[in-house]
This record gives structure tokens, C-alpha cells and sequence, in this order.
């Protein structure tokens, strides 16, 4: 089938096989049609036969009765050539049609009959006007000869109503088959068209270059004339007409046969309307319009929102000063006007104050540094919209650059860890092998003062790793912190039992402030006395010997405030921002021992845990404050 | 005479722990891997194994599984990590202690001694009527002695009687007020820091390393309580 349908002779055969076919079923059709209407169908032949006779005979008695006056009645007789053909094609030789014409008083005035056997017999009345204007009725008796000796029209009537009746199922069995041939041979011709034998893809020819509504409209045009005479011919049952007609419907098939292949064929291209003269027409419409609300749409967004506020203002002026004017003199439409006027304009006002709100509310918490928050914009509309969009823009922007520093951070806190992993196993050597030189039976003098030196240093360098490694974790988060309820009091407690030794080695009082009652904060006890360990070996290191230490505990507004209190040793000619910062130390001549991070390392600690840490220096009073919520 | 093997990729470290080691009179086995380490345990009779982590080879911890799996010899861990998870995993698996590097010499021999103690001498871990043990400690309460790895540990009354507490009800944190009013058997007003004092002489008389301890630990903010020891 699919090769079929590209072979160009197979396609011209089956246009040919359609014609014959039509014709056959169209011709069919309009034979059982007549068939019908002359009682062919019925069980024998004889009513078909007295129909059709009954026709031939009634066209016999005009001819009769009418030629009788045309040449009996006439005042000017016609030729005798004229009556002898006449009565020699009246004469029983030459018909087989039998009559006897009556006048109204039943006398015979004319007639071929003469007793011969008949086997049809009908009467037929005419009313005649006689010169005098009075009315005369004439009786036509009219018979067929039994034999039909005669070879006229109810001769070869006889032998087509026999031919006809023994063919009838065979002409309706053609008819159908012929349809459905017909049927068939379409469906292929569709399935063909477009199709060539050397292409694979659907190839238009010249026809369906029409405009489709032009064609399609000619075809129907063309189909309502031939409706129409048909129309005309169908009342005029001869054979040509049954011809004319048959070809005229063959003819009509193919143009059909074309229309159909062409929309086919524009069908299997795809957006078979384009080709058609209404939807250039509407297209050409369409892009007019939309080039006008285009054009407005731009000048609308291309104005700044003044301006269009300004036109809006200046627009709602105008319609008021029109209402005003038109309802001059009706003071209560103006008021019912002025009513449903509020009642829109209120709404739209609070419409636009909420849409302000929400994106004042966007604004402050992207401001306060949530950065998670976004304006659901789905609502909003004209210029909130995009200015919604843009909040989220922003917050998108900063939570992404946010998640990019984290990322960082964690990197540099990772490698922080693995370089110092690194480092610690060449160190472990160093310490070791430089113990197992101290302990060597060392000439005093300087070799022993170098290896003070080395054991001082190295170890120094373990502690400055550490330290390195734990202020890198806790200024990035990297910590987990388990928040539990902590006692305040008890860890201040535990930390001064701790350091009470190293303390009074230093020459150092401590005092400690607590209030009777039980202060609690959420914190990690662990994390939290890294805290105090790192303050208190501060105070140790750097307290002048012979002063008070004073840890103070206070509860002040729902927070609890711890500060440590101590006298600095050396000048504190620094501020405390620096102190804060990583590698700063308090001897700027950096004599003592520690990192200088020990401060950073406690800050991030206490930050990590929600609290706050801060740094007040009065001279050479140094005070820690630490701030933490406290919890029931 | 005891056996310890060394075991770390790192040479150095080991010829000078073989140093330390040997100055206590000590055997001492070198393996460079962990494989290593198997093969001289299987033909040797090895006490006591200092195992670094990051090997070669066979790391220290799939080692310590295998000897795990037909010894009880203490095992050491020595390892740079010092993530608290890590030395959860080496003690869960089955490491007696850790030393994490850069360590002291004096730490190492001190873990050493205690170790092949309790191993050798305490193995058995008979129990005695009115003794309470606890790792390697043990408190006599009829003779008011206390011992770490067998060897005696002098203690003043009080600390004696902070120690018998906590020993008493292990794993139980008790805060510096209850110790306070369970000992000196009256009201703290703001003595309690004596008893962070006392348990702080406490730390350093029984433990190898104070600010890691391995029995009496300080829950901060909260208390102190005495643990089972970490090789639980």
C-alpha cells in the first residue's frame, strides 16, 4: 500500500477506477430510483409493466386527441400527405396501441380498434371547448394488443421492463459494489495524495496553491448548479438525461475527487488553513491590532512610574469632571456616583498599602539578616511585583555569597586541620629528640642554654598548633555544641578550684561575687570552660603579682553577667578591638608564652553558644565581660 | 623485662621512643606497619603495643582489629588526631589508652607503666570484701588506703572521703555543694570551691594526665563523677 501510494500510474488508474465506479454508482442509483418509482420491486412483473404502459398510453391518447382536432376539427384541412402518415402511424401495422375515440353523445368518432385480443385497457377524459365556448367532453378508450405485433414503444418497453426486472438485484448488488469500490478507491487517493514516487516527504502540486476557501467554495458553487439541473432533468426521464446526468455527477466526483486530495494533501503538510484567503485576511487584522497594543504595552513600560501615576491621576480628574458635568443639577446620582466611586477606589487604596507592607516587611527582615525570608510576589502586582522580585533577588544574592564564604571558611578550617595533622608528626620527633638532648649529661654553658631554648620553643609550637586549629573551628562554627542547662555557679566554682594553685603561685587573690541563688544558662559546660580556662590562664599569665583577682557573677535583666577582673601586669597601651584580634597579645614584646589567641578562641566559643563576650581595659584594670540569657 | 612493640611508619619516633622505653629497661619490638606489627605479635611474646593510627599498609585501627581478634595485650593508641570522635572509635574498638602526638616522653612511660601493671599484676580483678574497684583504682575502705595499678597513692582524709563517695556511686555526677554537705557534713555557704580544689589534688594524684582524665572526670557545670575508666 505504502508503495502504492507513491506510484504515479497506480494513483492515474485508481482516479480512472473512481470515475467508472462513480458513474456506475451513480447511474446504479438512478436506475433503482426509477426502478422504485415504476414497481420494479414488486413480487411479479405485471405492475411494473401496467405502470410504465399506463405512461406510454396516456402520451398515445394526447397525440390522438389532440392531432383529431389539429386535423378533423380544423377549418383549414392539412395536407393529405399530413393525414395519411397520421393514420399510417395509428394504423394496427404500426402500433400496438388501440383506441376508440367518443363525442359527448358516445358516438365514435375515430378509431383503430378493431376486436383484436387486448391485454390493457385504460379510459381517458377530455374537455374541449366547441367554437360556440361551451364545454365537450370526449372519452379516449384505449387498449394494447395482446400480441404487440408491432415494433413500437410497448414493444421495446416489453423487452426493457423484462430485461430490467430479471436484472434488478444484480443492478443493486452492481450499485453497492460500485459504492464501495468507490469508498475505498477515496480512502487510497487521500492516503496518496501529496505523495511522489521519487520523495519521501508530502510534495504540494499546482492545485494546492489555491487558496482552500476559494476552492472549496468554487467546488460547492459549481456542486449547488449541478444540483439544480439535475433538478431540472430528473422530471424529464429519457435516457440522455439519465447520460447527461450520470456524466455530469462522474465530472462532479473528480472535482470533488480534487478538492479532497488537495485539502488531503495540505492536511498531511500541516496547518492546511494557512492557504486560505480568510485567514490571510484575519492574520493581516491580527498583526495590525497587535501592533498597536504592542506599541501602547511599550510606551506603558517605558514610562517612569511618575509619569504613569501622573496619567492615572490626571485620567481619574478628567472622568470625575465628566460625571460632574453630565449629572450637573442631579444631586442624588452625583452622590450615588461619588458612593460607588469610593467604594472602588477604597479597596484598590488598601490594595496597594498591603502589597506596601508585605514588601516593607521583606525589606526589614532581609535587612536584619534573614536571609531565607522571600515576599511571596504571587499577588502583587505593576511595579511591587518587580520590586518584590528584586528584594528576592537581593537576599538570593547575599544567602548564595553567604553559603559561598561558609564554603570557604569550612575549606580553610579543613585545611588548617590537615596541614597541622602534618605538622604535628615531624614535631613529635622534635620534642622528643630534643628531651632525649636535655637529658644528656649537657656541659653546662651555652649548648645547655640552646636546648632551654628548643624545649621552650617546641613546645611553644605544639601549643600555637593547637590553638591554631581550635580558633579555626570555633571562628567558623565547626564545633558541635551540645546546649545543656548548665549551673553558672558551679562551672565559676569548678574553674577556681582549678586554677587556685596556679593562682597563688602567682601571688594572685581571687574573689569571687555569686548571688545565693542558682543561676542557670544554655550552654555546653565543655565549650564553656575551654571559655573560663582560656580567661583564667590569661589572668595568670599577665596579672600583676600581689593584686586580687575578682570573678563576678550578676544577674541583670534576665542575663547572666560574669566579668573577670584583673590588673595588668605591663602598660595596656592597645585597644580591646585588637586585643580581639587573631595573633594580637598584650606584650607587644610577645616575652611570655601563648598564641595569641587564646581571647579569639574564647570570643567565637561564647558567640557559638549565644552568648557575648566583650573587652573593657581602664588603665591597667582589664575586664572580661561575658553575657549569656539565663534560662529557669 | 617486658616486651612493647612500637609500631608507626614514622622511624624517628620510633628509635626515640625505643630510647625512652629502653632507659626503663624495657624489651623493645619495632614493626613499621601494621602487618608488621601481627607478624612479631604472633612470634613474640609481646605485653604491651604502642600502635600509631595513620600507617601504611594496614592502618593502626584494622590491626588492632586483627590482634583484637586472638589478644589481650594492652594496646596504645599514638595518633595525631585529636577529634574527640576519633578516640571514641580507637577506645570502642578495643584500645586501652591513647596518647595523642605531639606527646611527652613522660606521659608515654607513664601510660606505659600503668598499663603493663593492671595487665600483669591485676588481671585477674579479684574482688575483696570493703574494697571498691574502679579501673586501676582501688579503695580499701577497712585499712583507708587507696592503690592506682596496684601501687599505693597517699590521700589526704578528705580526699579520701571524696574519692570513697564517688567510688561508691560511679557514674552518678554529685555537684560541689552535695560533696560539700556529704563531707565536711555541713551547710557550703561559698565553700564549695574548696571542693574543686580538693578534687583538682585528687585529678593529679590519680591521674597520668590531669587535664585528660581518665577516671575522676569534671562535668562542667554541673559536677564530678567518676567513670568505670574509658577502655569500658
Amino acid at each position: 500500500m505504502n508503495k502504492l501510494t507513491h506510484n504515479f500510474a497506480a494513483k492515474v488508474t485508481a482516479v480512472l477506477l473512481f470515475t467508472i465506479t462513480v458513474i456506475m454508482a451513480i447511474g446504479g442509483l438512478i436506475g433503482i430510483y426509477y426502478m422504485s418509482e415504476h414497481y420494479f420491486f414488486e413480487p411479479t412483473v405485471d405492475r411494473a409493466r401496467e405502470d410504465i404502459f399506463e405512461g406510454i398510453t396516456r402520451r398515445y391518447a394526447n397525440i390522438v386527441f389532440y392531432e383529431y382536432f389539429d386535423i378533423y376539427q380544423n377549418d383549414d384541412m392539412p395536407s393529405a400527405e399530413y393525414i395519411r402518415r397520421y393514420e399510417e402511424y395509428f394504423s394496427p401495422a404500426n402500433t400496438n396501441f388501440l383506441f376508440n375515440l367518443k363525442n359527448e353523445k358516445g358516438e365514435i368518432v375515430l378509431s383503430n380498434y378493431s376486436g383484436q385480443e387486448i391485454q390493457f385497457s385504460r379510459t381517458y377524459y377530455y374537455e374541449q371547448h366547441n367554437d360556440g365556448g361551451a364545454k365537450e367532453t370526449y372519452t379516449i378508450e384505449c387498449f394494447v394488443n395482446k400480441t404487440l405485433s408491432a415494433s413500437d414503444s410497448y414493444a421495446s418497453a416489453e423487452y426493457w421492463i423484462n430485461t430490467a426486472y430479471s436484472m434488478r438485484y444484480v443492478i443493486v448488488a452492481v450499485t453497492i459494489i460500485s459504492f464501495i469500490a468507490c469508498i475505498l478507491l477515496y480512502v487510497f487517493l487521500m492516503c496518496s495524495a501529496g505523495r511522489r514516487t521519487d520523495r519521501d516527504q508530502i510534495t504540494p502540486n499546482g492545485l494546492d496553491k489555491i487558496p482552500f476557501d476559494i476552492f472549496f467554495g468554487g467546488v460547492m458553487i459549481i456542486g449547488i448548479i449541478v444540483l439544480d439541473v439535475f433538478d431540472t432533468l430528473l422530471y424529464r426521464n429519457t435516457a440522455e438525461t439519465i447520460i447527461i446526468i450520470t456524466i455530469m455527477a462522474a465530472v462532479y466526483a473528480l472535482l470533488f475527487l480534487m478538492l479532497s486530495m488537495s485539502f488531503a494533501t495540505r492536511y498531511k503538510l500541516g496547518g492546511w488553513w494557512r492557504n486560505t484567503v480568510i485567514y490571510r485576511i484575519f492574520r493581516f487584522f491580527y498583526r495590525i491590532v497587535y501592533k498597536i497594543f504592542s506599541s501602547i504595552k511599550y510606551l506603558l513600560q517605558h514610562i517612569s512610574i511618575i509619569w504613569k501615576a501622573v496619567l492615572a491621576l490626571v485620567g481619574l480628574a478628567a472622568a470625575e469632571l465628566f460625571i460632574i458635568l453630565l449629572t450637573a443639577y442631579r444631586l442624588e446620582m452625583q452622590l450615588l456616583i461619588w458612593f460607588f466611586g469610593k467604594l472602588l477606589l477604597v479597596p484598590l487604596i488598601l490594595f496597594i498599602i498591603i502589597q506596601m507592607e508585605k514588601l516593607q516587611t521583606g525589606s526589614q527582615k532581609i535587612a536584619s539578616g534573614d536571609l531565607d525570608y522571600r515576599v511571596d510576589t504571587r499577588r502583587m502586582f505593576w511595579e511591587f511585583k518587580k520590586h518584590g522580585e528584586n528584594l528576592n533577588n537581593i537576599s538570593l544574592g547575599m544567602s548564595r555569597a553567604v553559603d559561598e564564604r561558609m564554603k570557604s571558611e569550612r575549606f580553610k578550617t579543613e585545611l588548617i586541620t590537615n596541614v597541622s595533622h602534618d605538622i604535628k608528626t615531624p614535631l613529635t620527633s622534635i620534642i622528643n629528640y630534643v628531651d632525649l638532648l636535655n637529658r644528656e649529661d649537657l656541659p653546662d654553658g651555652t649548648i645547655k642554654e640552646y636546648v632551654g631554648v628548643l624545649v621552650r620553643q617546641s613546645s611553644r609550637l605544639k601549643k600555637l598548633i593547637d590553638d591554631l586549629v581550635e580558633a579555626s573551628k570555633a571562628s567558623t562554627g565547626n564545633i558541635v555544641v551540645n546546649s545543656t542547662r548548665t549551673e553558672i555557679g558551679v562551672l565559676l566554682t569548678q574553674a577556681a578550684g582549678e586554677y587556685e594553685e596556679r593562682l597563688r603561685s602567682n601571688e594572685l587573690e581571687l574573689i569571687q561575687n555569686q548571688p545565693e541563688e542558682e543561676v542557670y544558662i544554655m550552654a555546653d559546660g565543655r565549650l564553656l570552660w575551654r571559655v573560663f580556662d582560656n580567661l583564667m590562664n590569661n589572668i595568670c599569665k599577665y596579672s600583676q603579682p600581689g593584686t586580687r583577682v575578682y570573678l563576678d557573677l550578676e544577674k541583670v535583666n534576665g542575663e547572666v553577667v560574669i566579668t573577670f577582673k584583673n590588673i595588668s601586669r605591663n602598660p595596656l597601651n592597645i585597644s580591646s578591638e585588637e586585643l580581639l584580634e587573631r595573633f594580637v597579645r598584650g606584650d607587644s614584646a610577645r616575652s611570655t608564652e601563648g598564641s595569641g589567641l587564646g581571647l579569639s578562641i574564647a570570643k567565637s566559643l561564647v558567640e557559638l553558644q549565644g552568648g557575648k563576650l566583650d573587652l573593657a581595659i581602664d588603665g591597667d584594670l582589664f575586664k572580661v565581660i561575658l553575657k549569656f540569657k539565663t534560662v529557669r | 623485662m617486658y616486651n612493647v612493640l612500637i609500631c608507626d611508619d614514622e622511624k624517628d619516633i620510633v628509635s626515640a621512643l625505643k630510647i625512652y622505653l629502653s632507659s626503663e629497661n624495657y624489651n623493645t619490638y619495632e614493626a613499621y606497619t601494621g602487618r608488621q606489627a601481627i607478624e612479631i605479635i604472633k612470634n613474640n611474646d609481646i605485653h604491651l603495643i604502642l600502635l600509631d593510627i595513620m600507617m601504611p599498609e594496614m592502618d593502626g585501627i584494622t590491626a588492632m582489629v586483627k590482634i583484637r581478634e586472638e589478644y589481650n595485650i594492652p594496646i596504645i593508641l599514638l595518633t595525631a588526631k585529636s577529634e574527640d570522635t576519633d578516640k571514641v572509635l580507637g577506645l570502642n574498638i578495643g584500645a586501652d589508652d591513647y596518647i595523642t602526638k605531639p606527646f611527652n616522653p613522660m606521659e608515654v612511660l607513664a601510660r606505659v607503666k600503668s598499663q603493663l601493671r593492671r595487665y600483669m599484676h591485676l588481671g585477674g580483678g579479684k574482688v575483696k570484701t570493703g574494697r571498691i574497684t574502679i579501673g586501676g583504682i582501688e579503695l580499701d575502705d577497712k585499712s583507708k588506703t587507696v592503690t592506682l595499678d596496684g601501687e599505693p597513692v597517699s590521700l589526704t582524709p578528705k580526699e579520701y572521703e571524696i574519692l570513697k563517695l564517688l567510688m561508691e556511686h560511679p557514674g552518678q555526677v554529685f555537684s560541689p555543694r552535695d560533696i560539700y554537705k556529704r563531707v565536711w557534713q555541713e551547710a557550703p555557704y561559698g565553700s564549695e570551691s574548696t571542693v574543686a580544689v580538693h578534687i583538682r589534688h585528687l585529678r593529679e594524684k590519680l591521674e597520668i594526665n590531669p587535664a585528660e582524665p581518665r577516671y575522676l572526670k569534671v562535668v562542667w557545670g554541673q559536677g564530678y563523677k567518676i567513670e568505670q575508666g574509658e577502655e569500658v
